[in-house]
């Protein structure tokens, strides 16, 4: 413990002596430094759960990309025979071509929204 | 033992650096604690929305996307982004079972309990602006040929594989042992453009053909910074200044090599 206290003491020595040198805070080492005092010293709500709480977002379960290499991997789950012609559209036209996208927000599921499932949900 | 060094990095960190009310992850989720909110949720919807109806208006099937998780000013010189990810169009699957045309940001983040560890986590374009400093997006949209090869990597056990969990914020991109956000995209992006998976083959031309940033960043604040920070580290820089990947320098590199791609800033209405 003696060595214990002499190493914190250095430490703390340093770490006074030098802190109007660092206090301009402008290295991404500080930065860092910064954010993981920010991370433990906060209880606060997330961001991502402020967001989920406007009653503003469409929660996913799962997204695919609509085609690779020339195989469609989307539309299998389209609901609608127009849904499924407009995957296939997407997927087969030319990189390049503008694309349909919903209007919906679509975010992740939060944990209070995933534990009302009954089932296993899949990765977003 | 763990007590006493919580108590001394708090210490070190009012004194030396001062607690920033507006510090922000480079590559933390949206949903780490912590993660402030800057602005109101309908301005962040309404921006998300107008970077993915950008990227849909250019037909990209694959773009390199970035947030500003810190105010540019408080960013070192040569870096404007924090955070860079993969945006691709996909199929969603809504909670209620329909599908629905979007794009999903394919992120490596930090781990909100050890940010010295990553993960690989997919989610939306709302979510990844979600805790942003300011609303400005960087988007890089690679030749269509470039889009393809992507798609195949992404969709293949090679993403995956290209993964190094090890995270440091200056991670070097011509090395192996640590591994950032952007050097994962680099990485990535260069095994589609070679068509491999081994990294070594990757990491050869990285060297050879990628400008990386240099971090200019007085040595000493930067061994503070190794000290007492598990997510600062300098183990995988072998000279000084260190050197890291950032979005700019990712375009630079696109720009000069890959004929066809562009890069866009995307600002609010």
């Amino acid at each position: 413990m003696d060595t214990l206290s002499r190493i914190s003491f250095a430490t703390w020595l340093i770490a006074a002596t030098i802190g109007s040198a660092l206090a301009d805070n402008d290295t991404q080492a500080g930065r860092a430094v910064n954010e993981s005092v920010q991370t433990s010293g906060h209880a606060s709500a997330s961001a991502a759960h402020s967001i989920a709480a406007s009653g503003q977002v469409t929660f996913a379960v799962s997204a695919v990309p609509l085609s690779v290499g020339g195989a469609v991997l989307g539309s299998g789950g389209a609901v609608s025979a127009a849904a499924a012609r407009d995957s296939m559209r997407a997927a087969t036209a030319p990189i390049g071509t503008p694309l349909k996208v919903t209007d919906e927000t679509i975010s992740v599921v939060p944990p209070n929204e995933a534990l009302k499932a009954k089932s296993k949900a899949t990765a977003p | 033992m763990r007590y006493l060094r919580r108590s001394l990095f708090i210490l070190f960190a009012t004194f030396a650096i001062g607690i920033d009310s507006n510090a922000a992850g480079f590559s933390s989720s949206s949903s780490q604690a912590g993660e402030e909110v800057h602005f109101k949720p309908e301005q962040i919807i309404s921006f998300a929305k107008k970077v993915e109806r950008t990227m849909a208006a250019k037909g990209a099937r694959v773009a390199i996307l970035a947030r500003m998780g810190r105010p540019v000013s408080e960013l070192p010189e040569g870096m404007h982004f924090t955070h860079v990810a993969f945006a691709i169009y996909s199929e969603i699957t809504t909670k209620d079972g329909r599908t629905l045309p979007g794009y999903s940001i394919y992120n490596l983040y930090q781990k909100d309990d050890h940010p010295e560890i990553s993960a690989l986590v997919q989610d939306y374009p709302v979510d990844f602006f979600a805790g942003v400093a300011q609303l400005e997006a960087g988007a890089i949209f690679p030749s269509p040929d470039l889009q393809r090869r992507l798609l195949e990597v992404i969709a293949s056990p090679t993403y995956a594989a290209l993964h190094d969990p090890h995270y440091s914020v200056i991670a070097n991109p011509y090395t192996l042992g640590k591994q950032n956000c952007t050097e994962f995209v680099l990485d990535v992006v260069n095994s589609a453009i070679y068509q491999t998976g081994d990294i070594n083959i990757i990491k050869a031309n990285e060297k050879a053909y990628f400008v990386a940033q240099p971090v200019n960043v007085n040595p000493f604040k930067l061994m503070l910074g190794a000290m007492f920070s598990s997510e600062v580290s300098t183990s995988d820089q072998p000279s000084s200044p260190p050197v890291t990947a950032t979005f700019e320098k990712l375009g630079e590199y696109l720009l000069k090599y890959d004929a066809g791609s562009s890069v866009l800033t995307i600002l609010p209405d």
